[in-house]
């Protein structure tokens, strides 16, 4: 009866897909034994679940996958490397629906120490660095996803720079998905480590190159040391059609800052939840975001910004941009623990509708336990401000090219801050397709 | 150039013009004068064509066509243009880029060619100097984080960049110093000429001691009350807008 019942699970389905693999570490092996007890016979969460009310999986819960890595040839495309940003022309690793792709990765000219490696051989040759910080800060926390990806998650990046040592330009993570007859899972995981005074920006790319299903589940974990500096830029292009689902842990040591900017514009349903903790005193965490959804797609991040200790900052710009039927939820807890004075935190959260089909859900939620703090939050949902439109009209912009600029302007502003021109370029590009598609920008006018 | 005939206008329900006659010719400067509430600066959005306007009976023609029936961009090319009382902000949108797509819509409505990036930087160089602006201030978002003086100087350098036909200026002289009232009026002067035409709104007389008005109107309570020439500024100033309620004319007729 019991396995019957079992059988049924849309997690126990998908595990019972994977060969138990060879164990490449003992330590691993453990990990993934313990991730998997941890989910054997878990139902997905509902929206009963209140950190799931307006995020339904159960679309979710209906599909079938298989292995990624069980597709024989993937079609990737004979241009596959023009997804290379020229920043990280000399070192960047490529992941094949989240296999790793030695031909096209390249990790030319690092300095000296630094790795950047598929996170499998890292594990497997007994790297210390990999073994010490995995699973360390991605925690299960009563979500399945997170013991999903550790228990069966095989390649991946590693990241490792040392004490000292700064990296100017950009490390990509190209993650490309291919478009298949067959729905695919994978579920590639990320590991990245900074050492003292060390500084690295690295890029994390999805591409879906199809128009097809499949199941993105990754977890990213990131630990700074002190008086390290990172930014982290993610750009989730997955098909429209895909499942994202997301965890991202970011462990910040004293005098550290991580800086990430996310931009989330594919996958039917993405899901992304992101905790940054800060750690020790005078670090700073940046979690900005832009989301726009169109047609039936729904993105969803839950954010978690917690200040552990005295003197250290936050901000938090989350942009949404909604269309069609499209739908945007934002949650973002802010955790200021008793010790954390002088805490400057900023959040804040704008929800552009260009349609009236389109809905947007915004949460803040502060949890502040000390008395000498400073937090600032705010929320809006709303539509291209009339007056904006009517004075670039007396300029003699059309209405259509008005609204598509002042939609482009709303996006704006987290991608200026991202420090890498190729992808401010990109990004550029994806608005403009996006206001250019957009029917409520025409209807309207 | 354009003639008002019998302008009511409402805004939710409420009847804010109420009978405007205006006629004003090219190479005139008309001042329209009026204490709060009066409903020149309405006048000045109906005639660029603010959508929160109804206009319910009368007659906007200029240059021979019926304005009313023109979407606001649609006038702005055909040369009527408005310097905001309060310009807006508007983050992620660049100042030299508004000036430059606003500039070559124009240009294309003349049938002639629009100019690249670099041709408009050298374009817009000179207008730079007429209002003593920075130019750093392109660059930025427009009229972000600018000081007051600084986005009505940004207003008179669109006008100068578009080189509109028909110009209403809506309140530009609030807010600002006395420099940069000096700065923004010289920069009007140097734009006037026989071919175009300036529509100013204005509370106060001092920004006329910069520029000359050749008709001055005062607009009360939806109605122009009394017309003149310059000298019906000084008269204002004097004795406040009571004196016109007190033994007013209405449209030339005794009340």
């Amino acid at each position: 009866m019991t396995d019957i019942a079992k059988e049924t699970l849309f997690l126990d389905r998908l595990l019972d897909r994977f060969e138990a693999a060879k164990p490449v570490n003992e330590k691993v092996a453990g990990l993934q034994r313990e991730a998997a007890r941890e989910i054997s016979g878990k139902e997905l969460p509902t929206t009963r679940h209140e950190e799931w009310k307006y995020c339904s999986l159960k679309s979710l819960n209906k599909e079938t996958f298989v292995p990624a890595q069980s597709i024989g040839s993937p079609n990737v495309p004979a241009d596959a490397a023009a997804y290379i940003y020229p920043e990280a022309e000399y070192h960047h690793l490529a992941f094949v629906n989240g296999v790793y792709s030695e031909e096209l990765s390249k990790t030319d000219r690092l300095p000296e120490g630094v790795i950047v490696a598929n996170l499998a051989d890292a594990l497997a040759e007994g790297n210390e660095v990999a073994l010490n910080h995995l699973g360390k800060y991605a925690r299960w926390e009563d979500d399945p996803f997170v013991p999903f990806n550790t228990a069966i998650f095989r390649d991946g990046a590693f990241i490792y720079v040392p004490k000292g040592v700064k990296i100017a330009d950009p490390i990509q993570l190209l993650f490309i998905n291919t478009d298949e007859a067959e729905q695919y899972v994978m579920t590639p995981r990320c590991l990245i480590v900074g050492g003292q005074s060390s500084e690295m920006t690295v890029v994390e790319d999805h591409i879906g190159l199809g128009d097809n299903v499949y199941f993105n589940c990754t977890v990213s974990e990131i630990a700074l040391a002190e008086n390290s500096h990172m930014t982290h830029v993610k750009l989730q292009r997955d098909s429209k059609k895909a499942y994202h689902i997301s965890r991202l842990a970011a462990d910040i040591s004293r005098d550290s800052d991580y800086k990430s900017y996310a931009v989330h514009l594919g996958s039917r349903l993405s899901r992304s939840d992101v905790k940054a903790v800060l750690t020790d005193e005078n670090t700073h965490a940046t979690l900005d975001g832009l989301v726009m959804v169109n047609g039936d797609q729904l993105s969803d991040t839950h954010s978690v910004m917690d200040h552990t200790m005295p003197n250290c900052t936050s901000h938090q710009l989350h942009k949404c941009i909604i269309d069609g039927h499209g739908t945007s939820v934002f949650n973002g807890k802010i955790f200021v623990r008793q010790d954390a004075q002088k805490t400057d935190a900023f959040q804040e959260n704008r929800n552009l509708q260009l349609s009236n089909t389109g809905m947007a859900y915004a949460k803040p939620q502060l949890e502040i336990f000390a008395d000498d703090v400073s937090c600032s939050h705010g929320a809006t949902i709303g539509q291209l401000d009339k007056d904006e439109v009517f004075y670039l009209q007396t300029r003699g912009l059309r209405e259509t090219q008005t609204r598509e600029i002042l939609t482009y302007g709303f996006a704006l502003d987290v991608i200026d801050s991202i420090p890498v021109p190729s992808i401010r370029e990109r990004l550029s590009k994806e608005v403009e397709a996006y206001t250019r598609e957009s029917k409520s920008i025409k209807e309207l006018a | 150039m354009l003639t008002i005939k019998n302008l009511h206008a409402n805004v939710d329900g409420t009847e804010i013009l109420k009978g405007i006659d205006l006629e004003i010719k090219a190479g005139e400067v008309h001042a329209i004068m009026g204490p709060n509430g009066s409903g020149k600066s309405t006048l000045a959005k109906i005639i660029a064509g603010h959508p929160s306007y109804e206009v319910t009976q009368g007659e906007i023609t200029y240059e021979g066509e019926d304005l009313i029936e023109m979407e606001p961009d649609e006038r702005a090319r055909k040369g009527v243009f408005m310097a905001f009382q309060y310009p807006v902000e508007i983050p992620g949108v660049s100042n030299s880029m508004l000036m430059r797509e606003a500039y070559n819509e124009i240009q294309k409505e003349k049938g002639l060619e629009p100019l690249d990036p670099l041709e408009f930087e050298d374009f817009i160089i000179d207008k730079l100097k007429l209002v003593e602006m920075d130019q750093k201030l392109l660059d930025r978002n427009v009229n972000v984080g600018f000081s007051g003086g600084e986005k009505k100087r940004n207003e008179i350098l669109q006008m100068a960049v578009l080189n509109p036909k028909l110009s209403l200026l809506d309140e530009t002289d609030s807010g600002l110093d006395i420099d940069a009232l000096r700065i923004v009026s010289e920069g009007i002067n140097k734009l006037a000429s026989k071919d175009n035409a300036v529509l100013l709104v204005t509370h106060y007389q001092r920004i006329l001691n910069y520029i000359t008005p050749d008709h001055v109107h005062v607009l009360v309570n939806g109605r122009i009350h009394k017309s003149g020439g310059k000298e019906l500024a000084l008269e204002l100033e004097a004795h406040g807008y009571e004196w016109v309620t007190a033994n007013a004319e209405v449209n030339g007729e005794a009340k």
